[in-house]
């Protein structure tokens, strides 16, 4: 690949990135190659990369300013990739007759991440323990846990039931008095009209249960499970402290 | 080298670059400059450059070189004052790490 190569391909590499941005960077690496000299062409072509890679700088500059990475002396290296470079890094520095120490500092970190293990598994065992010791407790916490969430939907239930009889029975009286209002209308009109209306308002309030009834039934399953979720919310803390 | 380099370090090196030449420098030769303290690759320095340029702290201008237009770095007056405030961290920061290197050597 020679320079005119490398350049076209590069400036189709960026075709994606704004013009004024790519006219920049092609001036600068033309600017480049000219003051590295015709006689340095070959190697300003390896020490810059493959036109992918050089893209890829320059877009990545462009992208985000330069400040969610780091330059290394391997170029930019966004931080999720630089961590498992630097045992490399340091094992190159040191040279080969320190290498033993890059090596230690390898099985160091081996050896940290099998103890973090180890303490997890040990806690883990002194959790079962315990538990096992204060089973009776556990037993106790348990049975009035269950004990409040039957309470709970006990009340629900209830509360549902009592609103759906009451619409129920709203609805039969509103008619009943809507029909009677009727009746009595050829005797006293007024008196009548009146019946009438609160009869009406009777129905109303029947169908405004009605529909309340049927909200609540099918927020019942819903406030189960939210109930549900915090007694295991609160079971699993408690478990883990005790 | 056991030590990157992170952004700020990176930017204050080549405002100290640029700024050494008051008329003035090239790309190119910021690039030779940095690699001589620092090891980087040559692919680098431009985005380095570029955004330096984008925050005020460099400013470019084309002149006419052996027949071509060559574009040159100037540091600015932001420019100059980041290059001091890096400076003074710079010296903050390096006698904290010798405080306790050298702290550290003595037990």
């Amino acid at each position: 690949m020679n320079r005119a190569d490398f350049m076209k391909s590069l400036t189709e590499l960026l075709s994606d990135v704004p013009p004024s941005e790519r006219e920049e960077a092609i001036q600068y690496y033309n600017d480049y190659f000219d003051d590295a000299g015709p006689e340095n062409e070959q190697s300003v072509i390896a020490a810059l990369g493959s036109p992918k890679q050089l893209a890829q700088t320059i877009k990545a500059g462009l992208a985000d300013g330069g400040d969610t990475g780091e330059y290394t002396e391997k170029g930019f290296y966004g931080y999720g990739q630089r961590k498992s470079d630097e045992v490399m890094d340091i094992s190159k520095a040191q040279g080969e007759n320190k290498s033993e120490q890059s090596y230690r500092q390898a099985a160091d970190k081996t050896s940290h991440r099998q103890d973090k293990k180890r303490i997890s598994g040990g806690m883990l065992a002194l959790i079962i323990i315990l538990c096992i010791f204060a089973s009776p407790f556990l037993i106790a916490i348990a049975a009035s846990v269950i004990g409040v969430i039957i309470a709970a939907f006990g009340c629900i239930f209830a509360l549902v039931v009592s609103v759906g009889a009451a619409a129920i029975f709203l609805c039969i009286g509103g008619v009943c008095l809507f029909a009677y209002g009727i009746a009595m209308l050829f005797v006293m009109p007024f008196g009548g009209l009146a019946l009438m209306g609160t009869g009406m308002i009777l129905a109303a309030l029947g169908i405004f249960c009605l529909w309340l009834t049927v909200c609540c039934g099918m927020l019942v399953p819903v406030i189960i499970r939210a109930i549900v979720g915090f007694f295991n919310h609160i079971l699993h803390k408690g478990g883990v402290k005790a | 080298m056991v030590f990157n380099t992170g952004a700020a370090l990176l930017d204050a090196i080549v405002l100290a670059v640029v700024s050494g030449e008051p008329e003035g420098t090239y790309g190119y030769k910021i690039t030779q400059e940095v690699r001589q303290v620092i090891e980087i690759s040559e692919s680098t320095l431009y985005p380095v450059l570029r955004r330096l340029q984008k925050d005020e702290c460099l400013e470019v201008y084309d002149m006419e070189c052996a027949g071509r237009n060559r574009r040159y770095y100037k540091v600015t007056e932001k420019g100059r004052a980041q290059l001091n405030l890096y400076i003074s961290e710079w010296h903050r920061y390096s006698a904290k790490l010798n405080s306790i290197f050298e702290g550290g050597l003595k037990k």
